[in-house]
């Protein structure tokens, strides 16, 4: 009986080739997406997942509040990690780490400037399993100055020796040993180093302060131990050990900040929530976000079910090409339930043959996927049993959900009315359809709102008038290399007509270093703000083109500019300084309580130097000599020449040592990587959904203009134009889409306000937005539709009515 | 056989019911050649296919060898022309995806006939028939005739007691409508039982027994 089955199956799709191509390069699709967003999701939940004991791994995390300042933090204090395991008997194991930022890194000839490198306690292998095939786990990390790499940069600095016992030089400075290589640390984990320092190399882990916040610090818990007393313990540790060290360094109690609104807290994070839930200050990496997680899987669902609302649709249109079979199947003796699991049959091995085909769309597409969500996935079947399982899913979902309701009604069909030619091509279902085609509609319709919204908020972004001007400016990083002759690097380029103006200085108008501590109006310590502090040259508001809205700029011919400061308006804001210039404020420079007095000259208007996420902080610019940065602003559309330039002169001052250059408009761009992803990833899928409802309303329109080539003819021959006809074959359809469009506005709307609302500065949801979405999927679906409309207006009447 | 008791069909549109059959009495005997005549429209087929339960009437009892169909689930109806009626039909209605073997093969695959048995049943149709030749080809391969020959010989595959035909040769020219009525007949005299819905008077005579519907009545 299964054999007939699949006779009849494999012959019904060779015999309508179009419609079954359609179904199948509809699901085929539709399977793809799911499948790759599957994985994405899949990979997003697995993050540090993997560890031996990762269900009692937890990250300390502190969250201090002092005045208006609130701090979350993913670090805390260097001693924390040895004290609380004194201490608190739940705790069974420790691990610290220390990142180290940018080094350059040196074995004899070679040299690169590294940024994934930290300081790490040695309990980290076990910790996090660190595969070290090379070196011994039990002590590679104990002794000071010793280094451990993952392969790739083994590899990299010394090809094919054995690295154990070789030396690295770090900033030309300090030299360390190399005790170990390990495994490069799996993609889903929420740090990833290349090169891991002994602790004890670094001073600052011996500190015993308790209110410099700097350490990544992990616990294992002892197995049944209760994570929430852990929690009470560590803060009354920071009753114990915090509170005396803070009256000491700021004159205020524990009880007194807490009075005023403020006071701090731990709290333990599990390890395994960290990608997805943690958005703190000083994390390791880039996490993601449980939310996109959420739109993803839904995105997936929703393309799933509009490929099988195709399948469904297709096959109750065109029921009555199988009514026939099912009055005779009946007839001849069978069940509805046999007919429910034939039909059932030809809906699975149409999802088959889809899902081979998607198998190998999947291995084609694999590479452009992983480019647009910027990871590294790898289809392995046999390794990966999620992949095993979820296919089965598929086809079993898909399967069921797209073969039963053809199957019922399909089975429903009375075999004394199917025989006699009662029943109409179609005639059942028509609402349903009509609904599915909105459904389809609705979510394609909302995809592609959605897309537009980011793609305009990206817009509005790129062409907002930042307060400073971030074309035509070449940054050059490791400058500190040069030492004091960075001024003379700085010369030298200017010397050049191409280069327009230059500036030494540590910091930049776009995410980089960080650097910030607490100032207060002259006398007034209660009224300090922990704020960013910035140290530049002379030419740096001029390089950047920020504008002065009050006194000046620093100035070479005032030597007391040492001690001057320049704030911008929000900084005034903030410390209520009526009258700024010329006021005093006050910068501590140890840890003891002394501090020295600087001068405002100027104000700046409220320039974005941070992410358009936030609202513009308060900052104070400094006249300082960092020298970690030097950008030149250039005048001329030949870049690479000044580049070269650059290159030629770093060569000559600082040999042997990496060239690193970038652009400022670039930097300003990667700050905004996740949304400019996210729109894209947004729009292939929109495009996607729609494609696949495309194909869904061509076969349908096909379908209609079949029923009704007879009323064609007939109306043709009584005299109706061309227009007319295309008009009475496309109206329904436009229908839908107009009806899906008024379903999705409000829905779009609230979504995407939603999204809207992260930003401080965002732009408007216009109606113009949703009218062209509006407009596109219209001109989508009629153009689709027309393509059956027009051929049936301009046939031959008299060919159809013969036919009949 | 067959015991008809008060058969009536109508179809309620609006308040207005639409009579079919009115009171419809009848019995028919095993062995029986029954031609049901009448013009367009007098409920002819409708009768068949109560008789074929097909169709269920709107009110009357139904006994099959005694049995009250009237009163079956759809299983039990099943079961019943599963293995007591074949049917033939004007249009032939032969499954178009499948060839002339499979075709005769379906109607067994339901009654669950093991393998061998029903190649050998269906090789004898096949010869019986005359139409081994034609074994692979799929029905729009056919002539109508061909087709009907097929339709008959599916219908007669699962050896039935009774066999329903409407208007068998309706479609077919005066040869091949003489050649399937030979075949029914044949049939008749080995003691199967027809029942056939017919507008010509020359095939009503191969049976033995008339009788004429007329506005859902029967004038016998």
């Amino acid at each position: 009986m299964f054999k007939n089955y699949i006779k009849v199956a494999i012959r019904n799709l060779l015999r309508y080739k179009i419609y079954s191509i359609i179904n199948i390069v509809g699901l085929a699709l539709g399977i793809t997406s799911t499948i790759l967003l599957a994985l994405f999701v899949q990979n997003e939940l697995s993050y540090d997942n993997y560890y031996p004991e990762s269900e009692n791994m937890y990250r300390v995390t502190a969250e201090f509040k002092m005045g208006n300042e609130e701090y979350n933090l993913a670090v805390v204090s260097p001693v924390l990690a040895q004290v609380a395991l004194a201490e608190i008997p739940e705790i069974k194991k420790t691990a610290r780490f220390r990142a180290a930022g940018n080094s350059i890194v040196k074995y004899n000839k070679i040299s690169f400037d590294e940024n994934k490198i930290c300081f790490a306690d040695n309990s980290v292998i076990d910790f996090f399993a660190l595969n070290l095939f090379n070196g011994n786990s039990q002590t590679a990390l104990v002794e000071p100055s010793s280094i451990i790499l993952s392969e790739n940069t083994a590899a990299k600095y010394f090809n094919n020796e054995n690295p154990i016992g070789k030396t690295l030089t770090l900033n030309n400075e300090s030299d360390y040993k190399v005790t170990g290589v390990f495994k490069s640390i799996p993609q889903n984990t929420h740090f990833d180093f290349d090169f891991m320092i002994s602790m004890p190399s670094l001073a600052e882990s011996k500190q015993l302060s308790w209110l410099a916040n700097n350490f990544q610090t992990y616990l294992i818990l002892k197995d049944g131990a209760d994570p929430k007393a852990v929690k009470a313990k560590l803060d009354g540790m920071l009753v114990k050990y915090f509170g005396p060290e803070l009256e000491k360094a700021m004159g205020i109690t524990l009880a007194q900040l807490e009075e005023n609104g403020g006071g701090g807290a731990y709290y333990l994070q599990p390890v395994r929530d960290i990608h997805l839930y943690s958005d703190l200050q000083a994390e390791l990496g880039v996490n993601g976000d449980i939310k996109y997680v959420y739109i993803f899987s839904i995105i997936a669902a929703f393309i799933l079910l509009i490929a099988c609302v195709n399948f469904i649709n297709i096959s109750t249109a065109r029921s009555a090409t199988r009514a026939k079979e099912v009055g005779i199947r009946k007839v001849l003796g069978s069940y509805k339930k046999g007919l429910v699991w034939q039909f059932l049959t030809e809906s699975f091995l149409t999802t088959l043959i889809s899902l081979l085909f998607a198998i190998g769309l999947i291995e084609l597409l694999m590479p452009y996927f992983n480019n647009l969500i910027g990871k590294q996935l790898t289809l392995e079947y046999f390794s990966n049993p999620f992949i095993v399982y979820s296919i089965f899913s598929i086809l079993v979902i898909i399967g069921f959900l797209a073969g039963s309701y053809p199957a019922f009604v399909l089975s429903s069909f009375k075999p004394a009315e199917v025989l006699k030619g009662k029943i109409k091509a179609g005639t059942k279902s028509g609402n349903l359809r009509s609904g599915l085609v909105v459904f389809q509609f609705t979510a394609s319709i909302i995809m592609i709102i959605s897309t537009l919204v980011v793609l305009n908020q990206l817009n509005y972004i790129q062409n907002k008038n930042l307060g400073f001007n971030k074309e035509n400016v070449i940054t050059l990083g490791n400058t500190n290399l040069l030492g004091n002759r960075a001024q003379l690097f700085k010369k030298k380029m200017l010397q050049y007509p191409e280069v327009k103006s230059a500036t030494v200085s540590g910091f930049l108008p776009v995410l980089s270093s960080y650097n910030e501590a607490m100032i207060w109006p002259q006398g007034k310590t209660d009224e300090g703000s922990s704020i960013q502090l910035w140290d530049v040259d002379h030419d740096y508001l001029s390089t950047m083109g920020i504008k002065i809205v009050e006194g000046r700029d620093f100035s070479r011919e005032f030597s007391t500019d040492s001690t001057g400061v320049i704030l911008n308006q929000a900084a005034v804001k903030l410390f209520g300084l009526d009258n700024p210039i010329g006021k005093i404020i006050s910068r501590p420079y140890n840890n003891e309580g002394d501090f020295t007095n600087y001068t405002i000259i100027g104000v700046v208007n409220n320039f974005h130097f941070q992410s358009l996420r936030n609202s513009i902080a308060p900052l104070a610019i400094f006249f300082g000599n960092n020298n970690s940065i030097i950008s030149f602003r250039t005048n001329t559309a030949d870049i690479s020449s000044v580049i070269n330039k650059l290159k030629v002169t770093w060569n000559e001052m600082a040999p042997d040592q990496p060239f690193n250059y970038s652009f400022l408009d670039e930097r300003f761009e990667n700050m905004y990587r996740g949304e400019q992803r996210i729109s894209e990833i947004f729009g292939t899928f929109a495009f996607l959904a729609i494609f696949i409802g495309c194909l869904g309303l061509f076969s349908l329109s096909a379908f209609v203009t079949e029923q009704k080539t007879k009323e064609i003819g007939i109306r043709k021959v009584l005299g109706s134009s061309s227009t007319l006809i295309v008009v009475l074959l496309s109206k329904e359809f436009v229908k839908l889409v107009v009806i899906a469009f008024i379903i999705a506005s409000p829905i779009a709307y609230y979504l995407m306000n939603k999204w809207l609302m992260e930003f401080e500065y965002k732009t408007d949801l216009s109606f113009w937005i949703f009218l062209s979405a509006g407009f596109i999927s219209l001109a989508i679906a009629v153009t689709t539709v027309s393509y059956h409309a027009l051929k049936a207006a301009y046939s031959n009447p008299i060919d159809s009515l013969r036919s009949e | 056989m067959i015991k008809l008791k008060g058969i009536e069909k109508y179809y309620t549109n609006k308040f207005i019911k639409t009579y079919v059959l009115r009171q419809i009495n009848l019995e028919i005997k095993e062995g029986e050649f029954v031609s049901i005549m009448g013009p367009s429209g007098a409920g002819k087929s409708t009768l068949l296919y109560i008789m074929g339960m097909l169709d269920t009437p709107s009110k009357g009892e139904y006994y099959f060898f005694d049995e009250p169909v009237h009163k079956m689930k759809e299983r039990q109806l099943s079961e019943l022309h599963k293995t007591q009626i074949g049917f033939v039909f004007q249009q032939y209605h032969l499954i178009d995806d499948l060839t002339v073997y499979e075709n005769l093969e379906t109607p067994l695959l339901y009654q669950k006939v093991k393998g061998s048995e029903r190649k050998g049943r269906v090789a004898e149709v096949l010869d019986q028939f005359n139409i081994v030749a034609k074994r692979d080809l799929f029905p729009n391969q056919l002539s109508g005739g061909q087709q009907q020959l097929v339709g008959v010989a599916r219908a007669i595959i699962g050896n039935p007691k009774l066999i329903l035909a409407d208007e068998p040769t309706g479609n077919l020219h005066s040869d091949q409508g003489r050649e399937i009525m030979e075949i029914l007949k044949s049939l008749n005299d080995k003691g199967t039982t027809i029942i056939q819905v017919t507008h010509s008077e020359v095939n009503a005579n191969y049976g033995n027994r008339i009788i004429n519907l007329n506005d859902g009545w029967i004038e016998e």
